[in-house]
């Protein structure tokens, strides 16, 4: 383990002292930059004015002598095609797809006539009687009557309101005429615009020429009618050449046809119709309580001569009982005198009504369908060849008038204790819901008046002697 | 002669609801109009070109036959047009219904 070994002698250099090495170094990092972005959805809005290209005057020389001779010629066809527009009743009512989108009738204006017409006498005008428009429908006259318990003491009035160019009614009526005593209807002449004609609870007729605002000029008829006139009309003749007669019918169960001329004015009996009521059928009931002497003779309640055929008539007599008759192949009644010829013009017979009836009227389409409207509550469509009706409405509330409406055959307009302007679709056989969103005061409606020119113009007329003028678009309720 | 025309021009105005009368040469510029300008340029422009349309459309479907007359109803107005080979005639009427 332990051994002797001898080394060579190393020597070393002593170092006691190193000198230290040193080396500076720097690093610069690049210069500080900081970004910073930001978001932002801003609004804008944009607005583009463009304004219209002006119209550039362009004058161009013409040939005026070529043009006139142009001008000349084309005239006659252009004033006809003018002529057209004005008269044309081809797009009357007619409305595009797009249109049909709210069928509402608005009250377009409401007056209270009575209150016009009270002329100090001290009658009290309670409801309105009658309602016309005339041929051009610019103008409406309005009689008013009152209650009567036995004879009438009052003195008649009719009020005329000229409708404004925006086919408002004024405040106060253009003209006013008075009657000796109350009217019970009221008709404006078809052809002649201001001529009307009048009858009255008396049996008396008058007949005005309203043209003349200062002069009176007028013709009355006394004892027209023994008893009180219940409908005057306007009627074709026959004879389509001669003057247009005026038909007036009676509770004395007279239907009388009169000749009239206008200028001057000049009133002769043609004929005098007479109806008897069935002595069997289901109208039997009513007779046996008349006497013996008037059994079979009932008083005129209301007529309507047919538009297609001027011989033809529908009359309705008290009780109910419906007839159609016929001026030509009518035969002479015993009582008949050379000055006072008496016809009975009976074709044919129709159920009656269980109530009295209220109107009676044709289809102004169907040349071979007319409407009965009764106090029974029951809106009858019937055909003339035909005994029973075609169509039976039940009714809720009575109307007091119903009228076809003009150019849509298949409504039916009517007005009555409901205090509404109320629509029928006859085909279907029932009223039309939601007529209106309008809120207006019910009060019973007695009249309805359907303007001639513009059919969507329709005056109602009610008891406490108020005028209504409705829009009703017919052609939105004929589709509904 | 520009007497008669303006006569004649009257006597269209004058007519029951009528609104305006232009006469529009072959060109579609008006030569006597009883609109304003604005108006007038308008209608003289798009009728004059709507008849010229309607006139090709006639004569393609019938060689042999031509347009005489076009009527256009609108909501508002009814305009008539009586076109011929130099002049055309428009008249813009109010209709009653």
């Amino acid at each position: 383990m332990f051994g002797i070994k001898q080394n060579e002698c190393v020597g070393f250099e002593s170092r006691w002292k190193v000198t230290k090495v040193k080396t500076e170094s720097s690093t610069q990092t690049s210069d500080f930059s900081s970004n910073e972005k930001g978001t932002n959805t801003a609004e804008r809005a944009c607005i583009n004015v463009q304004t219209d290209n002006t119209a550039r005057e362009e004058t161009a020389e013409a040939d005026m002598e070529s043009l006139a001779s142009w001008l000349g010629k084309i005239y006659p066809k252009v004033e006809k095609a003018m002529d057209e527009c004005t008269t044309s009743q081809a797009f009357r009512g007619y409305r595009m797809q797009g249109d049909l989108q709210d069928a509402n009738c608005k009250l377009l204006q409401s007056i209270g006539v009575v209150n016009s017409l009270e002329g100090g006498s001290g009658d009290k005008l309670i409801r309105i009687s009658d309602i016309t428009w005339n041929q051009t429908g610019k103008s409406i006259a309005i009689s008013c009557n009152s209650e009567h318990d036995s004879w009438c003491h009052h003195a008649g009035n009719v009020a005329i309101f000229t409708l404004n160019r925006d086919w408002k009614l004024p405040e106060a009526p253009r003209q006013k005429l008075t009657t000796e005593s109350c009217i019970t209807s009221l008709k404006f002449h078809p052809i002649h615009p201001a001529i009307i004609a009048a009858g009255t609870f008396t049996g008396s007729v008058k007949i005005w020429n309203i043209q003349n605002e200062e002069e009176e000029d007028f013709i009355r008829k006394e004892n027209v009618h023994s008893d009180a006139i219940t409908q005057i009309s306007w009627v074709e003749d026959v004879d389509l050449s001669k003057d247009i007669l005026l038909a007036t019918s009676s509770t004395d169960g007279y239907l009388k046809l009169w000749n009239s001329k206008t200028s001057p004015f000049a009133l002769s009996l043609k004929v005098s119709f007479k109806i008897k009521i069935p002595l069997f059928g289901a109208a039997t009931k009513n007779t046996d309580v008349r006497s013996a002497t008037e059994k079979n003779i009932q008083g005129i309640v209301a007529f309507d001569f047919s538009h297609h055929s001027p011989e033809m008539f529908v009359v309705a007599l008290e009780g109910g009982c419906i007839a159609r008759c016929s001026t030509l192949g009518a035969f002479e009644l015993k009582e008949s005198t050379k000055d006072n010829k008496v016809f009975d013009p009976l074709s044919k017979y129709y159920e009656p009504h269980d109530g009295e009836v209220t109107s009676i009227s044709f289809s102004p389409m169907r040349s071979e369908m007319f409407m009965t409207c009764g106090t029974d509550g029951e809106l009858r469509i019937y055909l003339i060849g035909q005994e029973e009706p075609a169509q039976v409405i039940f009714l809720k509330d009575t109307l007091l008038d119903v009228v076809f409406v003009p150019y849509e055959e298949k409504l039916i307009a009517g007005c009555g204790l409901k205090g509404m302007l109320e629509i029928f679709n006859v085909v279907k056989g029932q009223a039309l819901d939601d007529v209106t969103t309008e809120d207006v005061k019910k009060t019973t409606l007695t009249k309805l008046a359907v303007n001639k020119k513009k059919t969507n113009i329709v005056a109602l007329g009610s008891t406490n002697g108020e005028l209504q003028l409705w829009s009703v678009p017919w052609i939105l309720f004929s589709i509904k | 002669m520009s007497n008669e025309v303006e006569e004649t021009m009257k006597r269209i105005q004058s007519h029951k609801g009528v609104v305006g009368a232009i006469v529009v040469n072959s060109e579609g510029i008006p030569i006597k109009t009883t609109l304003d300008n604005t108006t007038t340029v308008q209608y003289a422009g798009l009728i004059s070109s709507l008849a010229d349309k309607a006139r090709s459309v006639v004569r393609d479907l019938d060689p042999s036959n031509d347009l005489t007359f076009l009527r256009i109803r609108s909501k508002k107005h009814e305009i008539m047009v009586a076109p011929d080979r130099e002049f055309i005639l428009i008249v813009v009427q109010n209709p009653m219904d």
